[in-house]
């Protein structure tokens, strides 16, 4: 994979929208409380804690009008679209412009609602507006359409492998020639659904593991967010977010290729089920951040790891949150930070993993 | 990209070879019968069996031959959807000389599958259980969750490269087709299992019902009289190679993967581009890509959806630049199968450059005069070397894909 220049940067969370949102949490400057909204199971009540996001800051960016029938989910990704192009200041060259929206389980909030005017008022009059914006790739073209985006756009869908599938495509489309940029980027939303299955797999676990339990394992809750980059080729001038110079899939253990015992590792969970605490011995030895207490675990947050790893390159310190018990900043003069996302849906042995390393120059 | 645990070692490599073909649709269980099906003009689109739709008219569907898949339970492992990939690959390997993927998991192997209902949770019982509030068990959910397209490819073949689900709605059997050769061509994979899969489900039958789109008659691609589409469902699954594997394998491909383009009309959700602006853009970037000319196309499978605005712009745009070149649909065969649909056209170009024939685009009559244009009203023989195959998609993406008998620099 050819490296790949980091110009900017959209993040869309419950902690706020754009990148000083980001970076005031980070560095424990921003509080993020989730909201506790109320499950109803098979095994009682439960108010779980959801780590919501507003998209108001898009009417500050787009006409109200021209919103009126984007849902959700498609408000989320053009919002964070739309900080990522702002971000970067680059001038977007629609042909030469590639767009990719990455999503695990896409609209289902507007899947769901498009399914209540089914069940409510029959078929007869289902709803086209709900229809049109439960498709995949509504939002792709939704940001298309905003941005004037005419080159390549490609929505996907993978589980937990969404985002670096959406950034092995981007560095495709680059090295091809295909493009000069891609706005890069991955999309989920809360909805009652999911907060109704994530409770229900919770329960489960909990009945399954009680007696394993992790003794720090916090209340864990669902996230929702956007996140965009703004890629292209490591030529011309240096990217003020550095480079994201490997990525590596179904590799056993980051430290394999460590080129310093000293890098920081980024690992989040993204779903319920995940440990908060890689598996490996030696990834003890890093100084981690848990990226979930601040935007709730969603099956794109390693998107989020990124951009945080870039955004500490970029400002020469690090976040953490563990071993530390609050959001801190410490001095960094490194050049390299590695995020780490295990494979824990597959049962391959040994355990393998996605590993992204973030440099600030090439070929490291 | 380093994929560890793989015992070969690719190389970048420009040539892009077809090796195998695996598909099912309504007209057939298999490739052989789904592709002699498009010369003997049988199509019987009917009402769906499988469920059942509340609307005072009957929007016919092309839904499989309720011989195959036909035992619905909700053991089963994944959905629909996946599992006729799954069919789809099975036969695509074997067509290979990969009988059920032996000797696959020591390579480096992506998959990378195109669709629209698979990657959707919806299931409506599981839903009005959740709306009634009685508290759902989660086997749906499950279900939905194992069911990603590409990854249940991986998972039962053991593959262990880059898999990827594309949902770029109809276009996206297309593009799964020109990344997966991206994939070979930059040496992260030495085999791909490429393709499209569909099944057919109330929320998309509704949804397009809705849209004011769906015929109540079988469809009519390009006809004056089109009045708009009938869904359908299938898969159809490519075997894509590295020259290196096919030096070793010495198995002659079908066909070669020279060309691909795509784009975005950036203009409306629902409707392409009055001119075709995205369309044009994808062709002239896959005739760029494989380093042709418009003239050198021996025939167009087209899109040819029957709805008013599609055949509309994609006529157009054939006019203006394959103005010579015969085109048809195979929708009206098959119906439009989503997500599956330039997977199986795909197949059906390749067959049709190794064959020597284009059929007849079923459901057509009557030019229509804004178009200008007339398709092919009966079966021809044809010697070219080259065809394209070309996608619009809800969104307004365009996805085009040129295929050639002889590789690249032969």
């Amino acid at each position: 994979m050819i490296p790949m220049a980091i110009r900017g940067i959209g993040p869309v969370g419950a902690f706020g929208a754009g990148l000083d949102e980001w970076r005031a949490t980070l560095k424990g400057e921003k509080k993020v409380e989730p909201e506790l909204i109320a499950i109803e199971t098979d095994q009682g009540s439960y108010k779980l804690p959801v780590f919501r996001a507003s998209t108001s800051p898009l009417k500050t960016i787009i006409k109200s009008r021209e919103l009126r029938r984007l849902d959700h989910f498609s408000r989320l990704a053009l919002l964070g679209a739309c900080l990522a192009c702002k971000n970067s200041g680059q001038t977007l060259v629609g042909e030469r412009t590639g767009l990719i929206v990455a999503s695990a389980y896409g609209a289902s909030a507007t899947t769901f609602s498009f399914l209540d005017s089914v069940i409510k008022d029959g078929d007869a009059l289902a709803s086209p507006t709900l229809f049109s914006n439960s498709v995949h790739n509504a939002a792709a073209a939704h940001i298309a359409k905003h941005l004037n985006i005419s080159g390549p756009n490609l929505s996907l869908t993978q589980g937990n492998l969404s985002v670096p599938m959406a950034l092995m495509t981007a560095a495709h489309w680059l090295a091809e020639g295909r493009v000069d940029a891609v706005l890069c980027g991955a999309v989920d939303e809360y909805c009652d659904v999911l907060g109704y299955c994530w409770q229900s797999y919770l329960n489960r676990k909990i009945t399954t593991t009680r007696k394993n339990l992790d003794p720090d394992l916090k209340p864990c809750g669902p996230g929702e967010g956007s996140l965009f980059f703004w890629l292209s080729r490591a030529e011309g001038a240096s990217p003020p977010y550095g480079y994201l110079e490997k990525l590596e899939l179904n590799t056993p253990e980051p430290t394999n290729k460590t080129p310093s015992s000293a890098v920081p590792l980024i690992y989040s969970p993204t779903t319920c089920h995940d440990n908060p605490k890689p598996r490996f011995g030696q990834l003890n030895n890093h100084l981690q951040l848990d990226l979930s207490q601040l935007c709730g675990r969603l099956p794109i947050a390693t998107a989020f790891d990124l951009a945080t790893a870039a955004t500490m390159l970029c400002d020469q310190a690090l976040y953490t949150n563990k071993p530390l018990k609050h959001p801190q900043s410490l001095p960094f003069s490194g050049s390299a930070i590695c995020c780490w996302q295990p494979d824990y849906a597959t049962s391959r042995k040994p355990l393998t993993g996605n590993c992204y390393w973030i440099t600030n120059r090439v070929n490291l | 990209m380093s994929i560890s645990g793989s015992a070969a070692i690719s190389q970048p490599d420009k040539q892009v070879a077809v090796t195998g073909i695996g598909a099912l649709c309504a007209t057939g269980l298999n490739f052989e019968s789904t592709f002699a099906a498009l010369f003997e003009r049988r199509r019987e689109p009917a009402a769906p069996r499988r469920f059942q739709l509340d609307h005072p008219t009957t929007y016919p569907v092309f839904e499989l031959p309720p011989s195959f898949l036909d035992s619905e339970d909700e053991n089963q492992p994944w959905l629909r959807t996946s599992r006729l990939a799954l069919a789809a690959a099975r036969e695509a390997l074997e067509d290979a000389g990969w009988s059920d993927g032996k000797g696959l998991s020591q390579l480096k192997v992506g998959v990378c599958i195109g669709t629209t209902v698979g990657g959707s949770m919806n299931d409506e019982q599981f839903y009005r259980d959740f709306r009634d509030g009685e508290n759902p068990g989660l086997k749906p959910i499950d279900r939905y969750l194992r069911s990603n397209p590409a990854a249940v490819l991986a998972q039962f073949f053991d593959l262990h490269g880059p898999q990827l689900t594309i949902v770029n709605a109809c276009s996206s059997g297309s593009d799964a087709i020109g990344i997966g050769a991206a994939w070979i061509r930059s040496g992260i994979c030495d085999l791909v299992l490429v393709g499209g899969s569909d099944e057919l489900c109330r929320v998309t039958c509704n949804g397009f019902i809705s849209l004011m789109i769906s015929d109540h008659q079988p469809c009519r691609p390009f006809d004056r009289h089109r009045s708009g589409l009938n869904l359908g469902e299938g898969a159809a699954i490519l075997v894509l190679e590295s020259s290196h594997l096919q030096e070793r394998c010495k198995r002659p491909p079908r066909a070669f993967i020279l060309g691909y383009g795509s784009s975005c009309d950036a203009w409306h959700l629902t409707a392409p581009h009055p001119e075709g602006k995205g369309l044009r853009q994808a062709l002239k970037l896959a005739l760029n890509n494989a380093d042709t000319k418009a003239e050198d196309i021996a025939f167009i499978n087209a899109h040819g959806t029957a709805t008013l605005n599609n055949d509309l712009t994609e006529g157009k745009i054939i006019k203006s630049l394959f103005p010579q070149t015969p085109f048809f649909s195979t929708k009206g065969h098959t119906g439009h199968t989503l997500g599956a649909a330039g997977a199986l056209e795909a197949a059906f170009t390749i067959s049709m450059l190794q064959t020597g024939k284009i059929p007849a685009s079923a459901g057509f009559s009557e030019t229509d005069p804004d178009i200008g244009l007339t398709p092919t009203n009966c079966a021809k023989d044809l010697d070219g070397r080259l065809a394209l195959s070309q996608s619009l998609a809800f969104g307004g993406n365009n996805a085009a894909l040129i295929f050639g008998l002889d590789g690249a620099g032969q």
